[in-house]
């Protein structure tokens, strides 16, 4: 009864984050060896008008941006220059850069929008629960689910080779060479100083 | 099942720093008061090879060399860098009217640590024998995860394929990935 329902639980938990699991092997072989790969975003230039009156911050700009032309993503990197402001609004795979220029009545932006591996890196790279944008939020979710899911398929995965007596002797020579070495390294990286 | 094995442990250390990935908010961890130690940038010598020089004194734990876009001038124009480790980080300016640096150091807590042995690949600019092992780890799991990834899913389909519950945690699943894919493409 138990080894079933530990076979059930890593069955299906390996099943839901199939798709999860792929991404992060085939982004992590694309960081891992970036020469094998052509991560140039595609780019292109669009302008738009300045609405009036003038917003006075990026804030207000951006949110122009998004409500009027369909711009999507968080607000990041703003900079104020000499001449006027300078920022991005940035969701997974999707750059806008934006400048506003003070004597100009168009917003220039340049958008960079990754390719389907450069999509997948930026996926990778989700991280908290803090994005103004909410579906970064909701990819958050779910990779720690995923996470959380991993370490369950890990000790699932023990408890079932475990349970497979005729393996016991060879699992157990693996286990100890992986911990021994895996383990050895940590504690001595930690310990560098 | 002897592939799994052989990654136990690295299955956990990517459960785990996609769990501190959830909850971060950026770099933290214990910072420590500047030291200084006396230095005297050789003369003639470009911004490179003074980090350079710099990395040979201090030979900081598990770092490699600064690269060259890396390098930047702070205010007062002193030649800044910082020593990037799993372990944290030492930001070092170099005082050259007073042939000392200044050294800042950052200690990573142990999840970040985590986080940072996960993204410790085959491409990380250290000569570190500790680290390079580990490199090999990562890189045998990353090829692991993929085939572990692959191989479920053919045992899946070659033995049970008919099992409602299974059918229903992949289409959930990839639908989940999918949707947000598209949607946030």
């Amino acid at each position: 009864m138990m080894y079933r329902t530990m076979r059930n639980i890593h069955l299906f938990l390996g099943l839901f984050a199939f798709f999860f699991l792929m991404m992060y092997g085939l982004s992590a072989v694309q960081m891992a060896h970036n020469g094998w790969f052509n991560l140039k975003p595609s780019v292109s230039g669009q302008s738009y008008p300045v609405p009036q009156p003038v917003p006075s911050d990026a804030r207000a700009l951006s949110r122009y941006l998004m409500d009027e032309h369909g711009l999507r993503g968080e607000l990041a990197q703003v900079r104020t220059t000499g001449t006027g402001i300078q920022f991005r609004i940035v969701r997974p795979g999707t750059v806008h850069q934006v400048e506003y220029i003070r004597d100009k009545s168009e917003l220039a932006v340049q958008t960079s929008v990754a390719d389907f591996w450069g999509m997948l890196n930026r996926i990778h790279h989700i991280a908290g629960l803090h994005h103004e944008y909410r579906l970064i939020n909701i990819w958050s979710v779910f990779i720690a689910l995923v996470s959380a899911g991993l370490i369950l398929i890990a000790a699932t995965g023990i408890y079932l080779w475990f349970k497979t007596h005729t393996e016991r002797r060879i699992g157990t020579i693996l286990l100890i060479l992986s911990l021994g070495y895996s383990l050895t390294l940590m504690v001595l990286m930690r310990t560098a100083g | 099942m002897y592939v799994g094995l052989l990654n136990f442990s690295i299955l956990l250390v990517f459960g785990i720093t996609g769990l501190e990935a959830m909850f971060s908010h950026g770099p933290s961890g214990s910072t420590e008061s500047p030291v200084y130690s006396s230095f005297t940038a050789p003369a003639n010598a470009t911004d490179k090879q003074v980090a350079d020089a710099v990395h040979r004194y201090l030979e900081p734990a598990l770092a490699g060399p600064v690269p060259e876009f890396a390098l930047s001038r702070d205010d007062d124009n002193n030649l800044t860098f910082t020593f990037y480790s799993a372990n944290g980080t030492q930001r070092v300016t170099v005082l050259e009217k007073e042939n000392r640096l200044k050294i800042e150091k950052r200690r990573n807590t142990i999840w970040q640590f985590f986080n940072n042995l996960h993204a410790t690949t085959m491409n990380v600019n250290t000569a570190d024998l500790r680290v390079r092992l580990w490199t090999l780890y990562t890189e045998f799991s990353i090829w692991s995860l993929i085939g572990m990834a692959l191989s479920g899913m053919y045992l899946w389909l070659a033995s049970r394929p008919g099992l409602r519950w299974a059918q229903a945690a992949f289409v959930a699943g990839a639908g989940i990935f999918i949707l947000l894919y598209v949607v946030t493409r």
